[in-house]
């Protein structure tokens, strides 16, 4: 039995800066998506569940233990990959991830096996003997993806493992969390709504530092049930629109160009028309909702 | 026969020798009767078990974790030498080309303009400490420091290993140079050893502690600034010698040593409790 | 407007091909460049943008050589790319300056007018003067946008424009794109199919370096018609159907899942034959390009 449960976790760095703010959830064994505006927490959130960085108050337990208690014994469970990094240039991609291995405590008997079968897993064991200053942008993506997987983590943290693949490269990798999910704990965030969300478990959005939704899909799009409303626009109007209603979308693939509007009565739009819920409606009525600051 | 000399002739094995010959003829004489078709059943159903096993293996095979959980019990000594192993590994040529040449074409300079090679090496090696300075923060810079954050040890302990490595290379490398100028003296090496040792450690503990609050640049603007002050105004001696005057170069160096190693592990603690993601 | 690429080539240290023989005519409008990793896509563009030189073949706009004219070449094009490093300590508007001037914009009243015209259009008018470290990802973005902004150029070459940002931020950004494309030819890189939704005339497909696709989206979506099947199937389907067929796409409901599937024949009986989205006929594409080899 896997538990991961945030006990009114609270984060600051400056006075009266609440990066994530009084922050309650629960999970269990199964893929997780956090999901929320660039700037409202999710890095420093799944930064406090890593453990690498302490709360201002607050707990993260796993299995009812504060992981702070037995930090290292917590670690070695865990596997995470931040969202910014990089690596050592002039290593090749073996060396690093026996690098890491090491630094995993994983024993020298074990680990060159491992890395070979963590490479094949994730696609980069062609790529190993090249220095890293060489890789593709993706390629050093899947490779961060893998040291997290090095020790065959219980908990597997990754904040925006996605960004910088190709769509190909997601659906594969979408499934292949989907599967590690089936008998582990995965957290992921991303900034993309269409990257996991149709495989994800729960779904946990946060704006401004706090939750604002945690539950399945369904229930998230049944929130907008009844409230997302398309219409054609020209280019001009679609300024004015956007600054009055809360867009959701904008489609232009054969010269039509159409404004998804998510709000709780219909626009008064010439040629308006509700439409079914999608997960962008679900978030951008969402972020409307709980972010009231003004606009950048 | 016939079909056997036929199958090894197939494969290219039919130079066999008499001796096999006779064996296989010999062989050939003994006879046994085609198993019967409840023979052959009995032996499909005692092996459906194991089949069936076999394809369920995919949940009954350890699971990496369960394997690696088996060696956790390693404590102690062997777990920090690991550590110490990997950072070692990760010494990149570039700074250990560059450091040697660094050591080398100085020692050479030295020795042709003034024949006093060991001042060289004084001198230098507060270099040696800033460059370290820079390795130290490697991880930072490339970007590799939040990974090795969740790994086993602390980031504490990565950097002390990290910076205990390069030390000892430092050191090696010193001590090498050293010998080359002075290899016959065994007093002036040990002589020789404190007075670079010293200010390498003054320089790289002043450098470090003032880099927790000015970052890299401050704090190797700061030791660089100190050390040209102590070639400058003091002609390589320490500083301490103004403050007690009277004292030995010997003890003076001691003292150096111990301030620089008690910076290091001023930073070290620091670092500890400090946060390192303020984003 | 005419951008004339004709057999470009590029190898890297005599071993990498990164691009190989491409060729194609692009006018006015947003033109999106696709491809997995590796492609060849951010070497295409530093083609474009003059940033690197190609081994073989030639770049004409509207008769004016790259090569030859580099520095014109400059004035009228703006480039962002991939990895936008900037000064953190500098304010918005001092970087833009900055930027400006080395663009070859002399007068300091002119300077000033573009400047503040990139920042209009960025909407960063209001953090001009603040620090360029204290902005929030979204907002380095657009300062990188912006400084490609700078004197309204005809030709604009963006690497990954999208990258990191929220849904919100994107469609902001996605309306300032199509704003100057009424204007300028404006080629984007991106991974992300979505990213292009606000509209794009063109769509360049790469894949390992050779150009596999040129033509219009709704062209693109329509070679996917009959091979996008959704069906409902049980739970415990879904790892068989895994096994067989390619899976675009899984909505999860109460004890079933609604799967969409990519295949040229009919997956299961109940499934029925959907229209493609964008994202869907790319990989009905690259599926068809792998099947060749």
């Amino acid at each position: 039995m896997l538990t991961l449960e945030l006990a009114d976790l609270s984060k600051k760095y400056k006075v009266d800066s609440w990066v994530v703010n009084h922050v309650s959830a629960t999970m269990k064994a199964g893929l997780f998506t956090l999901i929320g505006p660039n700037g409202a927490g999710k890095t420093t959130l799944l930064r406090l569940l890593a453990g690498i960085v302490e709360p201002t108050s607050g707990k993260v337990l796993f299995n009812r233990q504060d992981i702070h208690q037995s930090y290292s014994q917590y670690k070695q469970r865990l596997g995470y990959m931040p969202q910014d990094f990089d690596f050592y240039p002039d290593m090749t991609g073996r060396e690093f991830l026996h690098y890491m291995s090491r630094l995993k405590g994983i024993p020298s008997s074990l680990y060159p096996l491992r890395v070979e079968e963590v490479a094949q897993s994730v696609g980069v064991a062609p790529f190993l003997e090249l220095k890293i200053g060489e890789w593709s942008a993706g390629r050093r993506r899947r490779l961060g993806i893998a040291q997290a997987l090095l020790n065959d983590p219980d908990i597997l943290i990754l904040d925006e493992p996605m960004a910088g693949l190709d769509p190909e490269e997601k659906v594969f990798f979408a499934n292949y969390f989907f599967r590690l999910s089936r008998e582990r704990m995965v957290i992921v965030s991303s900034t993309i709504l269409t990257d996991f969300i149709t495989f994800t478990d729960g779904v946990l959005m946060i704006v401004k530092g706090k939750i604002c939704f945690d539950g399945r899909i369904q229930q998230f799009l049944d929130l907008v049930d009844g409230k997302v409303w398309v219409a054609p626009v020209s280019a001009e109007k679609r300024h004015i629109i956007a600054g009055i209603w809360a867009v959701s979308g904008i489609e232009n693939l054969d010269a039509n160009c159409q404004i998804r509007i998510v709000s709780d009565a219909m626009p008064d739009i010439v040629g308006v028309r509700a439409a079914a819920p999608s997960i962008a409606d679900a978030y951008t009525y969402l972020v409307r909702q709980n972010d009231t600051s003004p606009k950048e | 026969m016939n079909k056997r000399e036929k199958i090894l002739g197939d494969i290219g094995e039919d130079r066999i020798d008499s001796d096999m010959k006779r064996i296989f003829d010999q062989l050939d004489t003994y006879q046994i009767k085609a198993p019967s078709m409840e023979a052959t059943n009995q032996l499909l159903e005692n092996l459906k078990p194991i089949f069936r096993e076999e394809t369920a293996g995919t949940h009954q095979r350890r699971r990496f974790r369960d394997i690696l959980e088996d060696t956790r019990s390693q404590r102690g000594i062997p777990v920090l030498l690991q550590l110490v192993g990997a950072q070692t590994a990760l010494m990149s040529k570039g700074f250990i080309t560059l450091t040697m040449a660094l050591v080398v074409v100085g020692l050479l300079l030295a020795n042709l303009f003034e024949s006093s090679s060991s001042k060289f090496l004084i001198t230098m090696s507060p270099f040696l400490g800033l460059f370290t300075l820079f390795y130290e923060y490697r991880a930072r810079l490339y970007k590799v420091e939040e990974m090795e954050g969740t790994c086993r040890y602390s980031p504490v302990q990565v950097a002390a290993a990290r910076l205990l490595v390069v030390l000892g290379y430092n050191v090696v490398l010193c001590t090498a140079a050293t010998v080359m100028i002075t290899s016959s003296f065994a007093l002036v090496i040990g002589h020789l050893m404190m007075n670079w040792l010293a200010p390498l450690l003054l320089i790289l503990g002043i450098a470090l502690f003032t880099s927790l609050k000015l970052g890299i640049a401050g704090g190797c603007m700061t030791a660089g600034v100190v050390w040209a002050a102590q070639i400058t105004l003091m002609d390589g001696a320490s500083f301490l010698h103004l403050l007690l005057p009277g004292l030995t170069n010997g003890v003076t160096d001691a003292v150096s040593m111990v301030l620089g190693i008690g910076l290091l592990y001023v930073t070290l603690r620091i670092w500890q409790h400090s946060e390192r993601w303020c984003t | 407007m005419q951008l004339q690429i004709t057999n470009l080539v590029k190898t890297y240290k005599g071993r990498v091909t990164a691009l190989n023989d491409v060729s194609c005519s692009l006018g006015k409008g947003i033109i999106a460049v696709i491809g997995p990793s590796a492609a060849g896509k951010t070497t295409f563009l530093k083609m474009l943008a003059g940033v690197e030189e190609p081994t073989a073949g030639q770049i004409y706009f509207d008769g004016l050589e790259l090569s030859q004219n580099k520095q014109a070449f400059r004035l009228m094009m703006g480039y962002l790319p991939q990895k936008f490093g900037f000064y953190s300590n500098s304010t918005g508007e001092a970087m833009l300056h900055y930027i400006a001037a080395l663009k070859g914009i002399n007068d300091h009243k002119m300077r000033q007018y573009r400047v503040d015209e990139a920042m209009d259009l960025t909407n960063l008018k209001e953090a001009r003067k603040e620090r360029i470290g204290e902005y929030s990802f979204g907002m380095k973005r657009r300062l990188g946008i912006a400084q490609a902004l700078l004197g309204k150029p005809r030709i604009l070459i963006l690497d990954e424009p999208m990258e990191g940002l929220d849904p919100q931020e994107s469609i902001r950004l996605g309306g300032i794109i199509t704003e100057m494309a009424d204007q300028s030819l404006i080629v984007i890189a991106t991974h992300s199919l979505h990213d292009i939704e606000f509209g794009c005339s063109t769509l360049l497909i790469l894949r390992q370096g050779g150009m596999l696709y040129n033509g219009s989206p709704a062209e693109l979506v329509s070679r996917a018609d009959g091979s996008i099947w959704q069906g409902e199937v049980g739970l415990q389907q879904i790892e068989q159907l895994k096994a067989t067929f390619k899976i675009v796409g899984v909505q999860q409901q109460d004890g079933y899942a609604l799967v969409r599937i990519l295949s040229s024949s009919k997956p299961f009986e109940t499934a029925i034959a959907v229209k493609a989205g964008l994202e869907e006929g790319y990989m009905a594409l690259m599926d068809a390009a792998e099947a060749q080899i």
